[in-house]
């Protein structure tokens, strides 16, 4: 839960993952031999030795996080703005936000209310067209302090819920990354099998880009760590999964057939805690693209349920990041998912 | 040369009379011009790590059936039915057709239920047209069917040709970039840079002269070189618009990628506008960052 | 051959039972096959002749399908499609389900109301019964991320072929019939995978290849029943095999389909070309691979696309496959010069 708190406090804004990029390249260093930045930003990692007679599996998750950028600085010191990834304009009127220019400032997004509007009828919600922030300054006093192309972040510390549940923004995909260092924390000790390699990578929320450019040359599996739909009472119970449920494991087209399985019974024999999800094409996550890569690479995906996603208020079971982190952990130390 | 430009015939995917004209244009400025596999033009002095990408296509239709004198035909690139009718489309050999259509709804017109009023007997299934473009001017003011859709080739070219000899640069004349910038990912596949600047067309109206656009619908520009750029592109933006940056930084090895976005009003519409100063501004910016890449040499 | 390629098994994502298929078949006559982490099977046939030029020859295994989403406790399936299929021709269709037989319906006419007869299902209010008493008499059948196809048998009628599958079973048979022979080209044999998720495994296998020339041999819509407006039947049955100009995915290459068309006419071919823009392939992600490859598409028209009760014409796959040949030969001569 600290390693799960201290990532979601990160910034790490798509686009805009530098910093963040820089402080996990210090975290891995203590679990692995050679961390570095790669050419579009993202990290990547040999844990322990490399052994050229090994097959090698690689541990992905995206490090960014949905947030805003500035797009105009209005006369009176309000911002306009616009949205990187796929922010729910729903969810932020109200919202706390900072921007994060040469200093880091507080603001609030308020919205014209709707009886000030000229004549539309929609159903009430605000566009985010019109939606502003209000920095306490004026246009002059902004002018050093931050500029249009300066990213927004949705502040929502973390906070802990009821039992293991756990509340904050950026839960997709910190939460993932948590799992994965849960994982080598697991395996620091083992004897290994495989070499494995880790990519943290930028980008996924504004389309899966940064998992285009990862080096893929040597990988013959790749496991993604992302979060999937947690159930809640409004929505569809197919394709959703009450919180708890553990590792949801993905089946479906863009996920090796038969390594998907192996998975599945190391779950069953372990005893922990899985669900299964079907995609029937597009998973939505960095496994699309890597599938894709080089000669084509094997993936297996596994998810953390999450209610709310795309919201500052994301939700999550800590428990299922330790589901996820033991199954990975199992798979890797079994030695016999790559035959 | 600016009207030129936009009378030489380049629908998606037909574009080899613009690669003559750009070659023609900027011939002895780069130690090689040439096509590639994909249609692409691409000029380059040095083995840089550098590029400016502009398109050469721009947006059109093509014939899928003839009968009884009427040609019918489907969009090359996004194109409204409803801005079609009564158009005059140019065919490669400069003949032209009249788009009709007789249905009562022309806000609810489909592009099947058009058809070309035209001299059928000499075309065929898989002929291109476009939209004649009707370029004017007046004042600051430039006017054009299809204007936006060039612009970035028309700045990119009158910087260029302001140069006698350019070493350190790689120039790409994107292909079919109005059908999902495919040019731009066959030629990326095959060749690395670290910093690519695109120069577009922007629709959106809050960009209210030429801008450098660090965050687009699908990218974002990476603050360093966006921090070099900005000292010779003092307004900066971001847009909601769609200019490639995603797919750019993330093609082939990857790339930093701004673009340089000129305004354009009315796209989509009759005769879309672009003000002179945007569009000299734009050339002097691109000509200024030309510069600065040859004095590093 | 087609017989036993169509009424085989092989949705996107578990292409494995085509795949066997063709590479027991292949394996009589080539010794270079190869399959890729995708799933791909590549086979090269060297030239006969001295300094040939490349021909890469592309068609994918598989077929549009269903995935099983999850189990009701009532025993019946839930689903959702792999690649496109309307919903509305799944209506009182039978199923193959791991073997078994399933049938998708909805409540019987006698049941329904005159508005709900009016509206269209979405798959997602459709379900499979294989007859199943419970949810746990189901799940010893099948589970969530198994996939099924339409049971449809192969079928001659007339001058006609009817089966699932022809988009792009017609490919993998007249690729294999051609890898029998010997050629003047370097021959590449591509029988990719995922090809109705996304044109995904031809994007691997066309890598590192590098072809003067590659051709996809494809189904593709034909609409050419009374009542459809001229313009919009985009091909016609009996018409000969049908080149593609321009769809959602590519434009084909002008010096290839010139070069298609004259062997064509030379050799008395018929042939016609796809009077549509709509509809992708293969040939979408091959034409950007590497740089960009001269790349066209071949097609026998279908009706019925995408449907268990897809119809082609004899002589059209006869004539498509004689023009591939023809072009091989012709390539020998001509080497890749244009005139």
């Amino acid at each position: 839960m600290e390693i799960l708190k201290k990532l979601a406090d990160n910034s790490g804004i798509s686009g805009y993952e530098n910093e963040f990029a820089k402080s996990l390249q210090k975290m891995l260093e203590s679990y692995c031999s050679q961390v570095e930045i790669n050419k579009t930003g993202s990290v990547v990692a040999n844990f322990r030795n490399y052994d050229d007679n090994k097959k090698t599996i690689l541990l992905e998750a995206h490090l960014d996080r949905i947030g805003l950028v500035v797009s105009e600085i209005l006369e009176n010191g309000f911002l306009k703005f616009k949205a990187l990834g796929g922010v729910d304009d729903r969810t932020l009127p109200a919202s706390e936000i900072y921007v994060l220019g040469k200093e880091s400032i507080f603001g609030v997004i308020g919205a014209l209310p709707p009886h000030l509007k000229s004549g539309s009828s929609d159903d009430g919600f605000v566009k985010i067209q019109d939606m502003m922030i209000d920095t306490g300054f004026s246009k002059e006093e902004l002018k050093d302090k931050i500029s249009v192309g300066d990213p927004v972040l949705l502040k929502c510390e973390f906070c802990e819920l009821l039992g293991s549940r756990v509340s904050s923004a950026a839960l997709d995909n910190r939460a993932g990354i948590a799992a994965i260092l849960c994982a080598l924390d697991m395996l620091k000790t083992e004897d290994l099998k495989y070499n494995i390699k880790i990519a943290f990578t930028v980008g996924e929320e504004l389309g899966l880009l940064g998992a285009r450019t990862i080096d893929c040359e040597d990988v013959d599996l790749a496991i993604v760590v992302d979060v999937t739909h947690g159930k809640t009472p409004d929505a569809k119970p197919e394709g959703t999964f009450v919180l708890g449920s553990g590792a949801i494991i993905c089946r479906g087209p863009n996920l090796d057939f038969g390594i998907t399985k192996k998975v599945i019974e190391t779950a069953e024999k372990q005893g922990i805690l899985h669900d299964i999800e079907v995609s029937a094409g597009n998973t939505g996550t960095n496994a699309w693209v890597i599938q894709t890569l080089e000669q084509g690479i094997r993936c297996v995906l596994l998810s953390i349920p999450l209610r709310y996603m795309h919201t500052a208020v994301e939700t999550i079971d800590t428990d299922d990041v330790k589901s996820v982190a033991k199954l990975i952990a199992e798979c890797v130390k079994g030695g016999d998912l790559l035959a | 040369m600016i009207s030129e430009i936009y009378s030489v015939f380049s629908p998606s995917g037909r574009e080899e009379k613009m690669r003559e004209y750009i070659a023609d244009k900027i011939s002895g400025i780069f130690d090689k011009v040439e096509s590639d596999n994909f249609g692409n033009l691409v000029a380059r002095s040095g083995n840089g790590d550098f590029c400016i990408e502009c398109s050469m296509d721009s947006c059109g239709i093509m014939i899928v059936h003839i009968e009884d004198g009427k040609a019918y035909f489907a969009g090359v690139g996004g194109i409204n039915a409803e801005y079609l009718i009564g158009k005059k489309i140019l065919f490669c050999d400069n003949s032209i057709g009249i788009v009709r259509y007789d249905g009562k709804t022309p806000n609810e017109a489909k592009v099947s239920d058009l058809y070309l009023e035209c001299d059928s007997s000499n075309l065929k299934i898989g002929d291109f047209g476009v939209v004649k473009s009707g370029y004017c001017e007046t004042g600051d003011k430039m006017f054009a069917n299809g204007l936006g859709s060039k612009i970035g080739l028309a700045a990119v070219l009158e910087t260029l040709t302001k140069f006698e000899k350019i070493d350190n640069l790689c120039v790409l004349f994107s292909s079919q970039k109005r059908l999902g910038a495919r040019g731009i990912q066959a030629f990326l596949g095959a060749n690395e840079f670290d910093k690519i600047i695109t120069v577009e067309g922007v629709a959106d109206k809050s960009i209210k002269a030429c801008a450098l656009v660090v965050a687009d619908r699908n990218g974002v520009c990476n603050t360093d070189f966006k921090d070099e750029l900005e000292k010779v592109i003092d307004n900066i933006a971001v847009t909601d618009d769609d200019l490639c940056m995603g797919n750019i930084t993330a093609s082939g090895k990857g790339a930093k990628c701004a673009a340089l976005g000129i305004p354009v009003s009315h796209k989509d519409k009759n005769f879309e506008c672009v003000k002179k100063t945007d569009f000299f501004s734009g050339a002097d910016y691109l000509k200024e960052v030309i510069e600065n890449l040859q004095n590093k040499r | 051959m087609l017989k036993k390629l169509t009424e085989s098994f092989g949705v996107s994502g578990y292409e494995m039972p085509v795949a066997d298929i063709i590479y027991e078949e292949v394996k009589k006559f080539c010794t270079d096959i190869k399959f890729d982490n995708m799933g791909n099977l590549k086979v090269f046939k060297r030239s006969k002749t001295e300094l040939p030029p490349k021909v890469l020859l592309s068609a994918h295994m598989d077929e549009v399908g269903l995935i099983i989403t999850d189990v009701t406790e009532e025993g019946y399936f839930k689903f959702a499609s792999v690649g496109g299929i309307d919903p509305k021709v799944l209506i009182a269709q039978r199923v193959n389900v791991n073997g078994l037989k399933g049938v998708i319906s909805t409540k019987a006419v006698h049941l329904t109301t005159a508005e709900e007869r009016k509206q269209n299902l979405s798959e997602d209010k459709l379900y499979i019964d294989i007859g199943a008493k419970d949810k746990n008499e189901a799940q010893k059948v099948a589970k969530p991320g198994d996939y099924c196809v339409f049971d449809s048998k192969y079928t001659e009628f007339g001058n006609q072929i009817k089966a699932k599958a022809l988009d792009d079973r017609i490919g993998c048979a007249i690729m294999i019939e051609i890898l029998k022979k010997d050629w003047p080209v370097d021959l590449y044999c591509n029988f990719t995978v995922q090809e109705e998720v996304g044109l995904r495994g031809a994007r691997v296998a066309s890598r590192g290849i590098n072809p003067d020339y590659a051709v996809v041999i494809e189904g593709t819509t034909c609409n050419d029943l009374p009542g459809v407006e001229a313009n919009l039947r985009v091909t016609k049955i009996g018409a000969g095999p049908a080149i593609s100009i321009l769809d959602s995915a590519s434009k084909g290459n002008e010096e290839l389909i010139a070069l298609l068309e004259k062997s064509a006419t030379r050799h008395n071919i018929p042939y016609q070309f796809k009077a549509s823009t709509a509809g992708g392939n293969d040939a979408g992600t091959i034409c950007i691979t590497d740089g960009g490859i001269k790349t066209a598409s071949l097609s026998v028209p279908c009706r019925y696309i995408h449907s268990p009760v897809c119809v082609m014409n004899k002589s059209d796959f006869e004539n498509c496959r004689r023009l591939i040949e023809v072009f091989l030969e012709d390539m020998g001569k001509d080497g890749k010069i244009n005139d």
